[in-house]
């Protein structure tokens, strides 16, 4: 019954991670019953029945007696013998993002042919040091008898990491609430948790000419796209489909239709290596930070790489949102500790540079692509704040 | 014809409308048992008001105002309680006010549920306080709604612990028929597990060695032991059933009649009368010693059969709710032989006659009488009659006695009379009674100053069936007669149907019994006929009829259930019923606190009692604050765990223990390195980190034992390393460090 963040840089460095990709099967590992305060009462005023019945021999109260231990025997017994014939399987959980609320599902299927199922609750087996609340379990209102179904949870991760789910528990306390009976399912499933995103003002500086304005506005070029670029003679080979009739009628020979290669602004994100002495949170908070801004990078239609040499982590700009996942996956692995490794500056002809530090002594500059953690109010959007977090103990307080 | 679709209702308004069912029904099932109609209304009304106010628009009412509205049910349950002494009546009343606070105040799950307690508290309150049949129907019914809602609650609490947003979702038509069989499963199992244990439990164990619990609270009522004139007693002009009594003769014939005499049943026998009050007085032999066990079936004789007779009328009798403390047994004059189906505490009075019981509110008992009329004792030589009790006999009314007597020629005075004229005497003054006096149920206080009785006779001349008996027991000792009030019931209405004759509140009754002879007791009634008739018969009517056709049915309930007894159980069962060796432990237990020893047993009982119910007290206390106990002594378990290392004992799992020997070994592999562990950076990352620093012969044996301490804490168990792994990392981690 364990869930921690393991070890987030393992993946990076090539070490195999002991949390499996892929998502087991579940199996379940131990059933158990416990008797709740309500039942505890329950058998105290059965038991005050039966001596009330026995001792002024009122005979409703004997009927009374037994049909209060028939309820005992059906909250035990009966709806305990169809949850004895319940499989479930925790479906593979995608990537959650820190702050935001994600479902984890469930599928059901009862074996019983003859008992129903209703209210059930399954919960996951979180360790109370794991950073992920469930803020509404999985619901089963009602299964039929040889039926299947689903049930969704939701929980709430609070830091980006990666984190172990090991098992569920599928709970009821129907039909009366005197017995809560569990089955713990071991389904081992790993949460991958990226930083939260934050709310960032406008940045202007992506809609900007920079200094190497020359480079990333270059000629276009001939290659894949939806531009036109020109025209040029027919080669045998040529698709058919390009061939631009209308000019190959004008004019005297097979011309075909040529496009030019799609060209975004190339934008990196560095993220420089933070100090010793820098706090935790601010260190979480630049990688949020950093996260944010490739977001928002690619929302401005950039082509968005990310540098972080001291942690191994190098990625050349490119579009698309493959790329922002694996640079989102990269940041929710990425190992804040210090390190000893160099932290250069990407090169110049990568792209426009982003550069983001967990602190900083002087007034960072935003239109120059300068951000650092520990001046929000100079890029986090007025009326917004800051996830718990990721905020130091300071301003937390305040 | 248009077919219309039924109305799909939200898991939230599903529950909503069982738990406004079982809300009403409750209510109404203890004012129909309590028989407090304006209970009912009132409560009834205040819930419908809660459920239209506050939980049908979602709008409970501030905490603030709930609060204050508790602290006054409180307040005002705790003056009832101080006014009226603690009873299942006030309780149940305090537990519907509860109620209705509580339905203004319905936010969560835990609200609810206290609501579906306060409702079963209401159910069982209406079993102890009746036992009639309509509270047995009403009750299968209000329990039947009570399941309902409790199963709905379940599924309700369950969702709105998940998402209360989604409350609102339809319930699907296959999961309501699925709930319907599984509640209709419920309460058929139930009914049957109740019947079984109905049937079987062996009867006779306990017999209130636990004082009234579990017995019903509303007993019998009308009947009063004692007579005050000028306060409304007997007068009671309720129809609730209150015995049942049928009559058989020597060969076992039900001989009970529409047009029978009445029979008179005696409860009370008063002696002492002083300014109005007529009170029980020991007899003349001494004679009340108390109550003593006596085990069921076992017949009793009372030795007042002087004359030898047999006994020529059998008396069956069901008494319908009486109190379980000491109550008398009603019985017809002269009583020759009981016996009791149910084991009892019995008490007898010699002298008067009567017969008291303890220990079970419905007693099923059977009597023998004789005819006292035909016991013709021989007088004997020096008989004389017996000192008479003087206070209540004024000179007006002896005086007014004789002038009756002397006006129909037997002779007044006690000393010159022959014995002989003495039934003559008194029969002369009951029928005066009966004829100049006229029969009123209105009452009247007596004037300041003057004794009741004398009221009656010279100035108001009327007056109900106390004033009547009063007035003819204190004219017939006025003449030397001895005679004595006796109080009980009168049974006159027969139904044919079942044999059985219907006792009612209404039809308690006081009369006289005088001594004609040498301990030869007869009973005289100075009521006018017709007035009594009118009184204890029953009109031919539409009504009456119906209600006789639902008392026919009452009383087979009266007979199968809330009679049912041993000797049903036998009849059923045979002799081998089983019993579990419960009776005989419990008779073993009772003879054992009957004896010297019984002290011990009791005193062993009452520390039991008390160390169980400390015990569950504090094992409730820590249910509740467990988070809060678990951190204090967190200290000390620590502390503990360290002593119990000291002496090499260890409480760790298996687990656990393979756990801490992987990480001290790789603690000590490190250290070998001279290295220390840094816990806040994962395992993994501090060993590739300190790959340089490490011995080169430590990596492998460290890198492994690292691996394996992930396995064991993260994989699954069919992945878990194996023991022996574990055992060859640890000793690859020490062997690196000898070479």
């Amino acid at each position: 019954m364990t869930s921690v963040p393991t070890d987030p840089g393992a993946s990076i460095h090539g070490v195999r991670s002991p949390i499996p990709e892929s998502v087991s099967t579940a199996r379940s590992s131990s059933r158990n019953a416990t008797l709740t305060l309500a039942g505890v009462m329950y058998i105290l005023v059965t038991l005050f029945l039966a001596v009330g019945a026995i001792n002024a021999q009122n005979n409703l109260l004997f009927w009374l007696f037994g049909f209060a231990i028939a309820i005992l025997i059906t909250s035990g017994l009966l709806s305990g013998n169809a949850m004895m014939r319940l499989h479930v399987r925790g479906l593979p959980i995608a990537v959650a993002r820190a702050g935001e609320v994600r479902t984890v599902r469930y599928q059901l299927k009862s074996r019983s042919r003859m008992f129903p199922l209703f209210g059930l609750i399954l919960r996951e087996e979180i360790q109370r040091e794991t950073p992920v609340d469930i803020t509404g379990p999985g619901v089963v209102v009602h299964l039929s008898p040889k039926a299947s179904g689903t049930a969704t949870a939701r929980m709430i991760a609070h830091k980006r990491g990666r984190y172990a789910l090991p098992a569920f528990r599928v709970e009821s306390s129907f039909p009366f609430g005197i017995i809560r009976k569990w089955i713990r399912y071991e389904q081992l499933r790993s949460l991958i948790v990226v930083p939260h995103l934050l709310p960032l003002k406008p940045i202007g500086f992506l809609h900007q000419p920079g200094e190497h304005a020359e480079e990333q506005f270059a000629k276009p070029k001939r290659g894949p796209g939806s531009e036109f670029f020109g025209l040029r003679p027919y080669v045998p080979g040529d698709p058919r489909r390009k061939i631009a009739w209308k000019t190959s009628a004008r004019r005297e020979g097979l011309f075909v239709l040529e496009h030019a290669k799609e060209t975004e602004p190339k934008v990196i994100v560095w993220l420089q290596r933070p100090s010793d002495s820098t706090p935790i949170e601010l260190r979480e908070r630049a990688i949020a930070l950093a996260c944010s801004l490739v977001h928002a990078a690619s929302d401005a239609n950039c082509a968005v790489g990310f540098w972080a040499p001291w942690a191994s982590i190098r990625y050349n700009a490119a579009p698309g949102i493959s790329q922002i996942k694996k640079i989102e996956y990269a940041l929710a692995h990425l190992q804040i500790s210090s390190s000893d490794k160099a932290d250069p500056p990407p090169p110049t002809r990568s792209g426009r540079l982003i550069r983001v530090s967990s602190s900083s002594t002087e007034t960072a500059n935003p239109l120059a692509g300068e951000f650092a953690a520990d001046q929000p109010q100079l890029w986090l959007r007025a009326d917004e704040q800051l996830p718990r977090s990721l905020q130091t103990s300071s301003e937390a307080s305040q | 014809m248009s077919k219309s679709k039924p109305v799909q209702r939200g898991i939230e308004s599903d529950y909503f409308r069982s738990l406004l069912w079982a809300v009403l029904s409750s209510l109404f099932l203890f004012a129909l048992a309590d028989a407090n109609p304006i209970f009912g209304v009132l409560s009834i009304s205040s819930a419908l008001a809660a459920w239209s106010l506050s939980v049908r628009p979602r709008a409970p009412i501030s905490r603030s105002a709930i609060n204050v509205t508790l602290v006054l049910v409180i307040g005002l349950a705790i003056v009832v309680t101080v006014g009226t002494g603690i009873g299942v009546s006030s309780f149940a009343i305090f537990a519907s006010m509860l109620l209705i606070v509580k339905l203004f105040d319905l936010r969560s799950p835990r609200d609810h549920s206290q609501v579906l307690i306060l409702l079963i508290a209401l159910l069982i309150a209406a079993v102890l306080t009746s036992n009639s049949m309509i509270t047995g129907v009403t009750l299968l019914i209000a329990g039947f709604l009570l399941l309902r809602a409790v199963l709905r609650f379940h599924i309700y609490a369950a969702v709105f612990q998940s998402d209360p947003t989604s409350l609102s979702t339809t319930v699907r038509k296959q999961s309501l028929i699925d709930l319907r069989s599984f509640q209709v499963a419920t309460l058929f199992f139930g009914a049957l597990l109740g019947t079984i244990v109905f049937l079987i439990m062996p009867r006779n164990l306990g017999n209130s060695s636990f004082g009234d619990w579990g017995g019903q609270s509303q007993t019998v009522t009308g009947f009063n032991d004692e007579v005050e004139l000028g306060r409304p007693g007997l007068i009671s002009q309720s129809s609730t059933p209150v015995l049942d009594l049928q009559v058989f003769d020597r060969n076992g014939k039900n001989i009970g009649q529409s047009e029978s005499p009445a029979i008179y049943l005696r409860g009370a026998v008063l002696g002492s009368y002083e300014n109005g009050l007529w009170t029980y007085k020991k007899g003349r032999h001494g004679s009340f010693l108390g109550t003593h066990r006596l085990p069921a079936e076992t017949t009793v004789r009372p030795a007042i059969n002087r004359a030898q007779q047999p006994w020529s009328r059998e008396y069956r009798i069901s008494l319908r709710g009486s109190s379980p403390r000491e109550s008398p047994v009603f019985v017809p004059w002269l009583p020759v032989e009981f016996r009791s189906s149910q084991a009892i505490r019995f008490g007898y009075d010699r002298a008067n006659g009567l017969m008291f019981h303890e220990g079970t509110t419905n007693l099923n008992y059977r009597v023998r009488t004789i005819n006292p009329e035909l016991t013709n004792p021989p007088y004997p030589e020096d008989y004389s009659r017996g000192d008479i009790d003087p206070s209540g006999i004024t000179e007006r009314i002896r005086e007014y006695a004789e002038v009756i007597l002397e006006n129909a020629g037997i002779d007044p005075d006690p000393d010159a009379r022959p014995f002989q004229d003495d039934h003559a005497a008194i029969r002369l003054l009951e029928s005066h009674l009966q004829n100049r006096f006229t029969y009123t149920l209105n009452s009247e206080p007596v004037p300041n100053g003057q004794d009741a009785t004398e009221w009656f006779l010279f100035e108001r001349k009327r007056g109900h069936c106390e004033y009547y008996a009063s007035a003819l027991a204190l004219l017939s000792r006025s003449v030397g007669i001895d005679a004595r009030v006796i109080t009980g019931y009168v049974a006159s209405d027969y139904n044919e149907v079942t044999g059985q004759y219907i006792i009612r509140e209404s039809n308690a009754h006081a009369w006289v019994e005088a001594e004609v002879g040498p301990d030869k007791w007869l009973v005289f009634d100075g009521t006018p006929r017709a007035d009594f008739q009118q009184i204890h018969e029953r009109k031919p009517g539409v009504f009456h009829s119906l209600t006789r056709l639902y008392e026919t049915i009452e009383y087979a309930w009266v007979k199968g259930v809330v009679g049912y007894d041993s000797e049903s159980r036998r009849q059923i069962f045979g002799d081998i019923s089983p019993d579990f060796g419960l009776l005989k432990f419990g008779y073993k237990l009772r003879e054992r606190v009957g004896r010297s020893r019984g002290k011990l047993v009791g005193l062993a009982f009452g520390i039991s009692a008390i160390v169980f119910g400390v015990s569950f007290m504090l094992g409730l206390a820590v249910l509740r604050f467990r988070t809060i106990l678990a951190r204090l002594f967190a200290p000390f378990s620590a502390i503990f765990n360290v002593l119990l290392g000291l002496f090499g004992v260890s409480r760790r799992t298996p687990h656990e223990r393979e756990l801490y020997e992987l990480e001290r070994a790789i603690a000590h592999g490190l250290a070998m390195s001279e290295l220390e562990r840094d816990y806040s950076t994962p395992l993994w990352t501090f060993l590739k980190r300190s790959d340089e620093q490490l011995q080169p012969r430590l990596r492998a044996p460290l890198a492994d034992a690292a691996g394996l301490l992930y396995r064991l804490q993260f994989a699954s168990p069919k992945d878990a390393p194996s023991s022996g792994e574990i055992a060859q990392a640890i000793a690859g981690i020490h062997s690196s460090e000898n070479r």
